[in-house]
This record gives structure tokens, sequence and C-alpha cells, in this order.
């Protein structure tokens, strides 16, 4: 039975490894550029998920991280040739300072409020972007020149793009299961539930809850290090947008806030229903994203938990009847 | 458990490739038959810039209906593949996806810089061609990429027309030297508003004009007042206007509201010379210059083909053009349109060689413009912005003389 | 002078932010969602006005008694079908139906209206009352006043009327006002239909100002959002002199320092009001917000 199990197990971290590499293997750049994208949400979908499922903070303004850390490194990067591998670690310095900076009076507030404060600092951010143009070149945004090399962390082709973030995707993934299974995990779902309640059990919920905010806020700054480096033009429009932050509460809420895979379950979803709608109706304008808003509150509605709980529950259904045929046998 | 999530991802992949696939009989187009040439087409059709996103794509789009209606080029149709890229990311995303997915190396766009500049890169990542029709910003040729060329003139050749109107005309009227005339700058502050307002204080430094207030501001403001109460402080005789439609709108009608009558608005573009502004402020657009795309009262002599363009807009989308924008990009696609022809190619480099061939004089087309790019660049050295004026509910271009329909009036 | 006006120009303005907020006041502090659609019922009330006028040559001020009963059906119906299924669930899901809600309605309207920018031409429009050298425009006053006459009638319906005090009692403890009897969906559709309809007043005076296009609501929804909480949600009194007081220091800041970096002023106010006392200025210490949801 046990060896039935491994060679199962074994078999299907093949055909994942498979799968994974096959977009490069079978070069193509439009799978790239899509799955590029939906793994970029999905890193920081889950970094937000740490904060918002886990300790139960709604934030709505995580643009704010993302767009630090793309004109940080940027800045850095183009004015004193700072290669943006190294921009990525003061990045996550400048996070922590934020964080210390926002989190410890934000914390105080509860529910509706955490929110309105989180969205408040992203748009101060958005038209400081704007107004101080001499460090950041204001609504014309900045445009790196393409000149590919590994310092630069500029390539040619999107497969090392891939690479490297699904290597990010994959260490946030790791970090959110560490801490899931850890007593840091347990601490923020208590808060989560209740944070008085908590409270009185001893548990520094204001400690716990900068942890988390750090973790998720540094995360979302590297992805926009990448993101820069990605796209190579950027304004502030597109990097403190409250968009960004909408769409990356949505992916978390709609794949399972609080679990490790929900967020990138979520991605999956999100993403490409979002470019697919895009390109379809390209006559009646707006029936795209009328279409999203209905779809959003639908989905909404119908999995108020997210869908990883949901298909967790069929699997277990599935598979329970499975063990129960052969034990009967 | 451990198995079940390996076992989810891996079924998510599946499904995604597998989506990805399909989204190819998704797709909608015009034409559509096997041989066609395949043009993509971005523009912004959703969000704060639908409104003229959508006004330049009719320009191409009627562009395309006269070649195909003549066959096509050398017998083979265009199918103009139309996307929504209403942001820089859309952008990028889209013109990613008709590049690698559906294989199209040709792109026209955009209106705005911000989607323009981004496409334009990943053209020049692909090896695709981007050929702009609209946008001003001076930065999208100015990377000294092979993959961008842009039709219509950029904000500093559209500063040259103004300054000279500005000193030829203006001054004159006022009976000073232009450095004298007292200017106020007022202008929306997102990159349409800002470039054109950062070349013109460089030009005025250089020249010590005199700019009484310089005021940047919010394109989705709802209350422009404090705007007003500093120009009735300042009291310019000049004011240069850079704005979109409603915050234009609210210009006019605040300044009315406050008691502030407005001196010589010369308008940058923008709000300022659209139908929607004369309709909204009535009466209180008398007189307001614009510098903009050519508009529709033009010199005939000047503009071969301009009659028939406003004809075939009509009939096919059944009103009046709102702007100068569309036959910009009805122009601009024609030009891109004898490239391939010329070309006999849709190889984004021989269409390149065959566009820096071209050589059109200024006033044979639809809207007066010539045609010659730039080598380096890949811009276009003979489009030329013009200086309107509402007079009488009716934009009327009156400045250059070429293409003038009428002598500008002043208001008492 | 030039400070006076500023102050004349941030005073009207004021009373046009604190019309637009009370509506979303009473659907905050009652039943407990942040409704990111409030700015989209805006445009609804907006593009209806407009209707009424192109086609029935009704001026916006006598179609608002038509917005106003519109809107409110809108506001119970959506509290009904949108709302109340998901009542019980966390907060995410609540905030995100109602961001697709405005999604969906922003869409709607550009597939049914295109992005037109669409406004009215009344006679009174550009009307100015001259005082001492100081210009109040006439749609400006109306909404001012209007505004002034909403709080008050909202005032007395709240502490005066069973409906109103069925409301207080239910925006300040649910579970005790459902004990006592009083049926709780039924105020929260009531709450929310006239906060919608509040919303409904506000457009029908927005009309003769601002022209109506999709995103409309976008430019008003944040604003709307910062004076709920500066004036402490659930307080109208509050929403009142919170519209003013953004309003207000809108004005001086676009003069004094630049018009370009008024949000950045309001939404620093906002932040410190936030930090400090996010019961809201007005409010007679801690509220809700220590409870959270």
């Amino acid at each position: 039975m046990k060896r039935n199990l491994k060679i199962f197990n074994g078999i299907l971290f093949v055909l994942l490894v498979i799968l994974i590499l096959s977009p490069i293997v079978l070069d193509d750049q439009f799978i790239l550029n899509v799955l590029i994208q939906i793994l970029m949400y999905a890193t920081i979908a889950t970094a937000w998920n740490l904060l918002g499922g886990y300790a139960g903070q709604l934030s709505l303004g995580h643009a704010l991280f993302f767009g630090i850390g793309a004109y940080t490194a940027t800045i850095l990067h183009i004015n004193y040739g700072i290669s943006p591998w190294l921009g990525m670690i003061i990045v996550v310095a400048v996070c922590i300072i934020l964080c210390a900076i926002i989190g410890l009076p934000t914390f105080r507030l509860k529910g509706p409020f955490f929110t309105l404060a989180t969205i408040a600092f992203a748009e101060v951010a958005r038209h400081l972007a704007l107004y101080w143009r001499e460090l950041t070149n204001g609504s014309v945004g900045i445009n790196i020149k393409f000149d590919p090399s590994f310092t630069n962390m500029i390539f040619q082709k999107f497969d090392t793009y891939y690479l490297l973030i699904l290597l990010l995707l994959v260490v946030t993934l790791f970090i959110t299961y560490c801490i899931d299974r850890n007593k840091m995990g347990y601490y923020l779902k208590a808060i989560r539930e209740d944070e008085d309640a908590a409270k009185t059990l001893g548990i520094n919920a204001t400690k716990y809850k900068m942890y988390a905010l750090i973790l998720s806020a540094s995360i979302t700054g590297i992805v926009g290090v990448f993101y820069a480096q990605f796209i190579l033009f950027f304004e502030p429009e597109s990097v403190f947008n409250i968009n960004i932050s909408a769409q990356v509460a949505l992916i978390a809420i709609v794949g399972g806030m609080g679990t490790v895979f929900g967020p990138l379950l979520g991605a999956f979803i999100v993403i490409p229903l979002n470019e697919l709608l895009r390109a379809t109706f390209p006559e009646i304008h707006g029936m795209n994203y009328f279409i999203y808003g209905v779809l959003l509150i639908v989905i909404i509605i119908i999995t108020p938990n997210g869908l990883y709980p949901i298909l967790k529950k069929l699997w277990l259904r599935f598979f329970v009847k499975d063990s129960s045929k052969g034990a009967g046998n | 458990m451990k198995k079940f999530f390996l076992l989810s991802i891996a079924v998510m992949s599946i499904l995604i490739l597998v989506a990805c696939g399909k989204s190819d009989d998704a797709k909608k187009s015009e034409g559509g038959k096997k041989e066609a040439i395949k043009i993509g087409a971005l523009y912004p059709k959703t969000g704060p810039l639908a409104l003229l996103g959508t006004e330049s794509l009719r320009g191409a789009q009627v562009a395309v209906d006269e070649v195909n209606a003549k066959g096509g080029i050398d017998g083979q149709k265009i199918d103009l593949i139309t996307t929504d890229a209403g942001d820089p990311n859309a952008a990028t995303s889209e013109a990613t996806r008709l590049i690698t997915k559906e294989k199209i190396d040709l792109l026209i766009g955009s209106f705005s810089s911000s989607i323009s500049l981004p496409a334009s890169e990943v053209a020049e990542r692909q090896g695709a061609l981007f050929v702009e029709f609209g946008a001003v910003a001076d930065a999208v040729t100015e990377r000294g990429y092979q993959s961008i060329l842009r039709v219509n003139p950029r904000s500093s050749d559209g500063l040259i027309i103004q300054l000279e109107f500005m000193e030829k005309v203006i001054a004159e009227q006022l009976k000073k030297e232009l450095k004298d005339v007292r200017i106020a700058m007022v202008y929306e502050d997102s990159a349409f508003g800002t470039t054109g307002a950062e070349i013109f204080l460089s030009v005025a430094k250089k020249r010590g004009f005199n700019i009484v207030s310089e005021q940047p501001y919010s394109a989705t403001s709802n209350d422009l007042s404090s705007i007003i109460i500093k120009l009735k402080e300042s009291k310019p005789e000049l004011v240069l206007a850079t704005s979109y439609i409603a915050d234009a709108i609210l210009l006019t009608n605040q300044a009315e509201e406050l008691g502030y009558k407005m001196p010589i608005l010369l308008g940058g573009g923008g709000g300022h010379p659209l139908k929607d502004y004369e309709k909204a402020v009535g009466p209180l657009a008398q007189g307001v210059f614009s510098t903009v795309l050519p508009e529709y009262q033009l010199n005939k002599d000047f503009t071969e083909g301009l009659q028939e363009y406003i004809d075939a807009y009509k009939k096919k989308f059944g009103t009046e053009p709102q702007s100068g924008h569309s036959m910009a990009n009805y122009v601009g696609m024609k030009v891109l349109i004898e490239a391939i022809t010329n070309a006999k190619s849709k190889e984004p480099k021989k269409v390149r060689e065959a566009a820096m061939k071209l050589d059109i004089p200024k006033g044979k087309t639809a809207n007066g413009w010539g045609v010659k790019f730039d080598e380096k660049t890949g811009q276009n050295t003979r489009s030329d912005i013009y200086i309107t004026q509402w007079i009488d509910k009716e934009l009327l271009t009156v400045y250059p003389k070429d293409v003038a329909v009428q002598e500008m009036i002043w208001m008492k | 002078m030039l400070l006076l006006q500023t102050l004349i120009a941030g005073l009207l303005l004021g009373g046009m932010y604190a019309l637009i907020s009370m509506g979303l006041n009473m659907i905050l502090g009652v039943v407990r969602i942040i409704n990111f659609a409030h700015g989209e019922f805006l445009m609804i009330a907006m593009y209806l006005s407009y209707l009424f006028f192109i086609w029935g040559n009704l001026d916006p001020y006598v179609s608002a008694i038509l917005i106003v009963i519109i809107l409110f059906f809108i506001g119970a119906l959506t509290q009904k079908l949108l709302i109340e299924p998901i009542i019980d669930k966390p907060a995410p899901t609540k905030i995100f139906a109602t961001l697709g809600l405005s999604i969906a309605l922003q869409n709607l309207a550009l597939m049914v209206f295109d992005a037109n920018y669409l406004s009215v031409k009344t006679s009174y429009q550009t009307s100015v009352v001259t005082l001492f050298n100081l210009s109040i425009s006439v749609p400006r006053l109306l909404a001012f006043v209007v505004a002034i006459l909403v709080v008050i009638a909202l005032y007395y319906f709240l502490q005066k009327t069973m409906v109103g005090r069925a409301i207080r009692a239910v925006s300040m403890q649910r579970t005790a006002a459902h004990l006592m009897g009083i049926n709780v969906k039924r105020i929260y559709m009531v709450a929310f239909g006239i906060g919608t309809a509040l919303v409904g007043v506000a457009g029908s005076m927005l009309l003769p100002i601002y022209s109506v296009f999709p995103t409309v609501g976008a430019s008003f929804v944040l604003i709307a959002f910062v004076v709920v909480v500066l004036g402490g949600m659930g307080n109208m009194f509050g929403a009142f002199y919170g519209g003013l007081i953004i309003g207000v220091v809108e004005s001086f800041a676009g003069v004094l320092i630049s018009p370009g970096v008024k949000e950045i002023v309001y939404f620093i106010i906002f932040l410190l009001v936030l930090l400090i006392k996010p019961a809201g200025l007005f409010s007679k210490g801690k509220g809700s917000e220590e409870v959270g949801l």
C-alpha cells in the first residue's frame, strides 16, 4: 500500500515538473508571458494572504509596496548603476522601515477603518510619485533601456523571467507553509478570529501582525522590482494603482484566504479570465469588464470562503470513498 | 494532502493551457479571410481615455474599409484585429498576445503615450513594428528603437507652431513683444499635460517669457475654483490650458461662475476642441483657440480627400466625427498601407524600409500632412499641428495660412 | 478678498461633498459595509436626471423627486439581492461584492451611453450672485442649501420617527435591536434605500454643474469615504461638517500651495484623523471603529 502511494506521488511529481518546464521546452513565448503574469500575481497574493488571510487584516493598499519596489530599485539602477539584484535587498530594507512607520499606528484600527487607511497610504504614494517629478519623472513614467544582461536583470527571452518568478513563488509558498504549520500561524489565526480573546491569552497581537505585514510587504516589494525589469516601463498609475491592490486581494479571496495554495489557485483563475475577457467582445465597449464585474459578484456569493476549500472537500469525498472501498475489500 | 495539492496544481496548469488554446477561437476580427493581412490595433476603448481612443480607432477602420473595398493590398484584404488597451498593463499584455500568440507583427495605435511607450517596448523586444498615429509625447520616438514609427507630430513640433502663432498673431493683437505678454499656464498632471507644459516652460525660460502663474491640477478634480481664483489674482493676458474634456468644461464654467472674464485662451489640444466641449459650455466657447491635430474645417485646396473621409465616416458610424483624432489615424493608416504595398511584404523590417522611402509633400493627404520619416527616430517630419478657434459653434482652422479657412476673431 | 473667495468656494464645494457623503454615512453606519458602488449610484442618478431632461424636458431640480424614489428602490433592491445573501460572510466578501457591482455598473453605463460627456443646458446654470465683489454660483448655492435641508430633515427623521429610531437602534447594537422585535432585515433595506436616495438628491443637484460620463462616480467616491470617516460614522451632522472641512481645505490647498497637491492634503488629513481619533472629529469618543464590523 505504502509503495503504491510512493509511486503515485512520484508520478505526480514528475508530471508536475514536466508541466512546469514545458513552456520553456516548447518555446511558446505567449504562454510564458501569461504564466509570468499569473505567477507574479500569485506571489503577491500569497504574500498578501499572510496579512489578510492569516492575520485577518484586509489591506487594499498593497500597491504601495509594489510601487515602492519598482521605483526604488529602478531609480537606484538608473541613477547610481546599482544592480536590481542588490536593489531587491535594499527594497526589503525600505519596506521594513515603511512597515514600522505605517503598521504601528494603523494596527489599532479594526475592520473597514484599517482597509481605508491602507487605501489612503497607497493614494498618497501615488500622488507623491506624480508630483515629485525630479525623483520619479512624474506622470511621464520611467523607461528602462532594453539592455539584456544578468546584472541588469533584463533578459531577451521570457524563459529566465519565468524561472525567476517561479522561484520567488515557491519561496513565498514555502514561507507560508511554514507559518501555517507553526506557532506563528496559530497565533495569527487566533488574532484573526478574535483579537481581544487572543490578547487575553497572552499573544502579542501587534508584534505578530507586524511580522505578517513585514513579510507581506517585502515580498510584494521584491515582485515590484521584478515587474519593473520585466515590463521596462512604468508610471505612477501603473504601479500605485488601487486596481492592483484590489486585484491582489480578490485573487486571494477567490482562491481561498488563509490557505497556503488558495491564492495560487485564485491567480490561475482570475488572470486568464481577465485576459480572455479582454480579448473577446472588442466591438462592444465595456462588455468585457461588465461581465467581469458580474462574474466577480457571482463568484464571491457562491464561494465566500474561496474556491480552494470547496475543491478540498470534493477531493476528500472522492478520496475517502476510495479508501473505504479498499478497506472493504 | 500533499498529493492533493500537487494534483490540483497539475490540473490547474493543464486547464490554463487548454484555456489559452481555446481563446484562439474567441477572438473577433473584421474581414476574416484566410489570406488576409492581419494588423493589430491597440486603442483604449474603456476607462477614462475611451472617448478619444474609440474616435482614433474609427479613423483607422475607415482607411481599412476603403482599401478593402478596392480589393485590399495586392488582392489581400486587411484584417484589423482590435483590442482594448485601456492602461499600460493592458497595452503590454495585448501587444504581447498579438505578437506571440496571434503572430501579428504589425501593430497600430494608440492615442496616448502611456499606451504607446509600453506597447513599443514589447515590439522592440519581439522584433515587431508599432506605428503610432496619435500620441504626442516626444519620448515615444526618442529611444532609438527600430520598432517604432510615428506619423503624427510630437509635442515639440506642436510647440513650434504654437510659438509662431503666439508671436505673430497673439502678440501682434496685444500690440506687445511676446516676452512682455503676461502668460498663465494651467495643465492637467498626467503625461499629456505635463510634457506639453515642461517643454513650453524650458523655451519660456530661455526666451525670458513672463509666466505669471503655473498651475498643474488633476484632471479628475471636482473643483477648479482655486485655479480661477489664482488667475484672477495674477491677471494674465493669455492663458495656456492643457486639459482633457471634463476639466476643460469645468474650467470654463467655473470661470463664469466666479465672475472671471477669461482672456485669450489657447487650449493645448485635448478637451477644448471637442464637440462635447462646445455642447457643454455653449456661448462660452466662442473665441477659444486650440492647438489640434487637424480638424475638419480646413482649406480644401490643401487637403486632398478631406470631404471623402468625412462622408465615409458619417456613412460608417452615423454621426459627425467627434474630433480630428480619427482623421489623423485615417491618414496614418493609409501611410502604413502604402508602405506595406510598396514593400510587397508584411515583414516589419521591409515595411519600415518602404516607409523610409515615402516622400509625400504637404497638402496631398486628407488633413494636409506630408510624409517623410526620419531614418534614426522613425518620426514623420512633415506632420503639423494647426490652430483652430471656436467661431459661432464651428471649429474653424485659423492658422497656418495654408490650411486656414477663416481669419481669427478677437473677443472684446 | 482672495481668501474670502477661496473660503466661499470651499464651503460651496464642501456642501456638495456633504450631500454625496450622507448617503454613504447611512449605509456604512447602519449596514456596516464599505460600499464601493456608491459612486456608481451617483452616476445612475445623474444619468437618470439627464434622461428626464432630454426626453421629458424636466428640469433636474424637478425630476429630483422622481429620482429620489427610483434610487430608493434601487438601493433597497441592492440590499436585498446582493448584500443580504452575504451579510454574515466575512468582510472581504461584502467589500468585493460591491466592488464587482461598481465595475459592472460603470461598464454597463459605457455600453449604454458610450464614453461621451453629457450635460444639460438650463437657464440658471451659470447664474451668479455677486456680493461685495464675491461671486457665488447659483446652482452650487442651491446644492449647499439643499444639503443643509437634508441634514436637518434626516436628523428629525432619525430622532423623532419610529423608523428612524429603529435605524439608530440597529446601528448601535444589531443583536439587541433584533431582540427588541425590530425586523433587522427590513431596516437594512430601508437604510440602504435611504442612503441611495440621498445620493439621488446629490446627483440631481450635481447635473447642472458637472457633466455625466461612465466613470464620474470614481472621482467622488474616495472623497465620500474621507468625509464619512472625518465626520464620524453614523453621525449626520458630522458628515455635513466633515464635507465642509474637506471642501475648504481643498480650496485653500489649491490656492495657497498648488491645485496638484489637493488630494495629498486631504488624504493626509484623513490618515491623521484615522490614527488620532478614528471615531471622527465630531463623535463623542470611541465608537464602533474599535469594535470593527
